[in-house]
């Protein structure tokens, strides 16, 4: 009899057998981005691009572990590009107080790395975040270890190593790192009252590729939140990120960048926000007189937000980006962006 | 000592006010060898010059070049971009004139290819555009006609709508290339064959 039961359950096609244990969720998010250029230096594409499709499978294994698997398409230069993103192992069950990953996945540091991108506050990336992480996040394959310190507030000790073949934008599969990617972030999150909060964390991460460069992060980051009810009232989002880079004959470059976003939320509908980043070089050297250039970027964004539901939001934003050299302004970018996206099936809990 | 303590103050928030609105600290004022090709730029000897303006984050960064030169018979012109002082260290784009057939060598990180460019046969001023994506964990090169087509994926590849892209799919040789280690740019060459050049500029292709 056992032997007849085992044989039919395999006869069951595998979407059934998943729907009967009732444990495997989906979700699909959508993103799409309609860029419009307003002044005539904008490189907005004037088009509605389909951003990323992102397909999520996430469910317990068995008592001890649980698996996620998330694939992307992405529009790249028109083309949609399907990858791999998220295909990882978990357990919180296994090592008291501790949360741990062996897979792939988006390193667990700042705040927006580890976030999806359709999560965010804001439809484009930070200027820094672009430059030192990717348009996206940076993702790598390997394994990450999370600790809740046993400390009168709530806090948290991250450490992670992954492969370090790639680090952010990437084409092909990289090569053997001379040290692999790690990285260390310690976070703590204040209560305050029932619903509010405020969280923060320091972060670094390390990497020396094949060639002998040796890439050094420092980050700090910043949210607080504070409710009236379903609605997120005031919010602040803030990163700073500081980078340090040595080549094999000890020539090194930094750069920092940093920004802040605010929102008011009017209702359970609607909110405002505003975003202000800067990035610094403050390696850029003219190459002539071998003297650094005094340079600084900015980008202002003003968005409005509409949610349907948790499900569904259309954001639009007034974008201007400009960046200053020895007293002389360039590269301005005036644009405005519509972000239309929505989520098919659950999702997975949002971070603070 | 309380009025120094006070100009200390002010002189710092004067001094982070300029570096937060990018004012002139004389940097960009020149003392170069003259143009070439509308650029400023300097010797740095047997043909050598290095042109003005570096690649953004100490080269790691996406740029944009742009040359308009004439080659005649049996001569040679090098390109030199997010290289060293030295122009090294970077990438080498060094053009030749055999036969009246023009060839492109490529050279990044002591690796190698050559291209006949059919298209400049027996043909000046040769017009190139080469966009230079060294913010990837392995450079990504485009090369075009600077007056175009100026294709970045297949119709790169299978179209023959660039002059070359180290992403095609039939070039095996540029994998695991890594990136080019400077921010300099510059020549080697007779400067007087060169029309117009110009960089580094925002890159042309989002890839």
């Amino acid at each position: 009899m056992k032997k007849e039961f085992i044989i039919l359950y395999l006869l069951i096609p595998v979407p059934i057998q998943l729907k009967a244990s009732d444990a495997v969720k989906l979700s699909l998010a959508a993103d799409m981005v309609y860029s419009q250029a307003i002044n005539s230096n904008s490189q907005a594409d004037d088009k509605l691009v389909m951003r990323g499709a992102e397909l999520s499978f996430y469910a317990p294994i068995d008592h001890q572990f649980d698996g996620l698997l998330s694939a992307a398409a992405h529009d790249e230069g028109g083309e949609t590009v399907f990858e791999l993103h998220e295909l990882n192992l978990s357990s919180s069950k296994i090592i008291p107080r501790s949360h741990f990953k062996i897979g792939q996945f988006f390193l667990g540091i700042g705040k927006l790395n580890h976030q999806h991108q359709h999560d965010w506050s804001f439809i484009r990336a930070p200027i820094h975040h672009a430059i030192f992480f990717d348009q996206e996040g940076t993702l790598d394959s390997g394994l990450e270890y999370d600790y809740l310190l046993p400390t009168p507030w709530i806090s948290h000790m991250t450490l992670g190593i992954t492969s370090g073949h790639k680090w952010g934008h990437s084409h092909t599969a990289g090569s053997r790192p001379k040290i692999p990617t790690h990285y260390f972030r310690y976070s703590q999150f204040h209560p305050i009252g029932r619903t509010d909060g405020i969280e923060w964390g320091i972060n670094t991460a390390r990497r020396k590729d094949s060639q002998g460069i040796l890439s050094e992060l420092l980050g700090f980051d910043l949210t607080i939140k504070f409710r009236e009810g379903k609605v997120i009232k005031h919010k602040w989002l803030s990163e700073t990120w500081y980078r340090h880079q040595k080549d094999a004959q000890l020539n090194s470059s930094e750069q920092i960048g940093s920004y802040i976003y605010y929102s008011y939320g009017i209702n359970e509908s609607f909110s405002i926000g505003h975003r202000l980043d800067g990035y610094r070089d403050n390696s850029l050297i003219n190459s002539l007189t071998q003297k650094k250039i005094n340079n600084i970027r900015y980008n202002n964004t003003l968005d409005f937000t509409y949610y349907s539901s948790e499900f569904a939001r259309i954001k639009s934003a007034l974008s201007h980006d400009f960046s200053r050299e020895e007293g002389v302004s360039k590269n301005r970018d005036t644009r405005f962006e519509m972000q239309f996206v929505f989520i098919l099936g659950s999702h997975p809990a949002h971070d603070f | 000592m309380k009025n120094f303590l006070t100009l200390c103050l002010i002189t710092t928030f004067i001094f982070s006010c300029g570096k937060l609105v990018g004012n002139s600290t004389g940097a960009n004022d020149l003392l170069s060898d003259g143009l070439i090709g509308g650029s400023s730029a300097i010797s740095i000897g047997n043909s050598r010059y290095i042109f003005e303006g570096s690649a953004r984050n100490s080269g790691q960064a996406a740029q944009n070049y742009k040359v308009i030169f004439n080659l005649n018979e049996n001569q040679d012109m090098d390109f030199y971009i997010h290289s060293d002082r030295k122009l090294e260290k970077g990438g080498q784009f060094h053009f030749s004139r055999i036969g009246g057939e023009v060839f492109l060598d490529i050279i990044i990180n002591g690796k190698q290819d050559r291209k006949k460019l059919e298209i400049f046969k027996n043909t000046n001023p040769i017009d190139i555009e080469i966009d230079f994506h060294n913010d990837h964990t392995d450079v990504h090169v485009l090369v075009w006609r600077l007056s175009g087509p100026h294709e970045d994926q297949e119709g790169c590849s299978f179209s023959n709508r660039c002059l070359y892209n180290t992403e095609d799919f039939a070039l095996d040789v540029w994998l695991g290339i890594g990136k080019a280690q400077g921010a300099y740019w510059g020549m080697q060459g007779d400067r007087n064959s060169i029309l117009s050049i110009v960089g580094p500029n925002l890159p042309r292709s989002n890839l």
